[in-house]
């Protein structure tokens, strides 16, 4: 994504280590699931982007919870706050304010991305 | 000792079911509804973990169609929820949700509760079979004592009429002989439950106990 990463909330350090901590004896699997949400993140992003162009509240609901679902598998830090407001106003109908959020959310997942990243290189070496 | 995940968010059912097998669980996933209702019919799991908020059928329509097929104890489900929706949690239990977990999940968590159902369900089928059995024990008493009492009796019987004028009849022979043999089963009934007992097939589909088995 060719944004700016957002440093307001959380760092990539701060990430890291929590999961390697949270993970002790895990980091296989720690290591299986950022792989999975490399591939995953950005057709997550850009489904939703499109859901809130159609206006489709229903399925913004639904794909911004599973979205959020998946990233608390590594923070519940800026971005699980912002696609939890995302949801919110979904099921409250209000489209108009999602399209600010939807900018904050780009940033931040930037910043989660390259946590990951990083954090997968240190566990395959 | 399997458990089925019920998880649409594909990160997260990877997540549990790899740290659940490395803490020597078996795990399947489903990623909705309907492919959980399905496999639960011809292969019910030990205990299924399942998502709230599925794609089609709600979390709560499947616990609702578990619950029809499976009691509590058969089949334990967890629900996981979001942390901060309360009232989803009240809906599943009142619905048959044997516990929840919320998410973000905590493994530790997860595999505490997985662990509580699974021994409850262990301790159930364990006191069902103690139950069934004590009441074994107590037929058996039952038939021992009313059925030894009236055999005595007829066994005596036979005995003075073997020593009187009709000693040599054939019928006696075969009176007596029957009244042996009834008293041979009842020691064969009266040893059943020291050792684990099995059935066989008797007639018109139903079952008998048994009373054959060698001593070990």
């Amino acid at each position: 994504m060719s944004v700016n990463p957002d440093k307001s909330s959380f760092t990539s350090k701060q990430i890291q280590e929590k999961l390697m901590d949270e993970f002790k004896g895990d980091e296989d699997i720690l290591d299986k699931m950022i792989t999975i949400y490399l591939q995953k993140s950005e057709h997550y992003f850009t489904d939703l982007a499109d859901l809130i162009k159609e206006q489709k509240l229903e399925d913004i609901k639904h794909l911004s919870h599973q979205f959020k679902g998946a990233i608390s598998n590594f923070t519940i830090d800026s971005p699980f706050k912002t696609l939890r407001e995302i949801e919110s106003l979904a099921k409250a109908g209000q489209l108009e304010a999602m399209t600010p959020l939807m900018d904050s959310l780009k940033s931040q997942l930037v910043t989660l991305d390259n946590a990951l990243k990083e954090l997968k290189m240190q566990l395959q070496t | 000792m399997t458990i089925l995940i019920v998880e649409d968010d594909e990160i997260t059912a990877v997540r549990l079911a790899e740290q659940l097998k490395k803490r020597d669980y078996s795990t399947q996933i489903v990623g909705d509804g309907e492919s959980c209702l399905k496999l639960i019919e011809s292969n019910p799991p030990e205990l299924i973990l399942l998502d709230y908020m599925l794609p089609g059928i709600s979390g709560l329509e499947v616990l609702n169609k578990v619950r029809e097929l499976y009691g509590l104890v058969e089949l334990p489900v967890i629900l996981a929820t979001a942390k901060n929706d309360p009232s989803e949690v009240v809906k599943a239990l009142k619905l048959g949700a044997n516990d929840y977990i919320t998410k973000p999940i905590n493994i530790e968590i997860v595999c505490a509760r997985v662990k509580t159902q699974i021994k409850l369900g262990q301790y159930y089928r364990e006191s069902l079979r103690n139950n069934e059995l004590e009441t074994l024990n107590a037929m058996i008493v039952t038939y021992n004592h009313e059925i030894n009492t009236p055999l005595t009796t007829a066994m005596h019987n036979i005995e003075i009429l073997e020593e009187s004028s009709h000693k040599n009849s054939q019928h006696i022979k075969d009176a007596l002989a029957n009244l042996n043999k009834i008293t041979s089963i009842l020691n064969k009934i009266r040893k059943v439950t020291q050792h684990p007992i099995t059935k066989k097939k008797y007639v018109g589909g139903t079952q008998m106990i048994n009373i054959d088995k060698k001593e070990n």
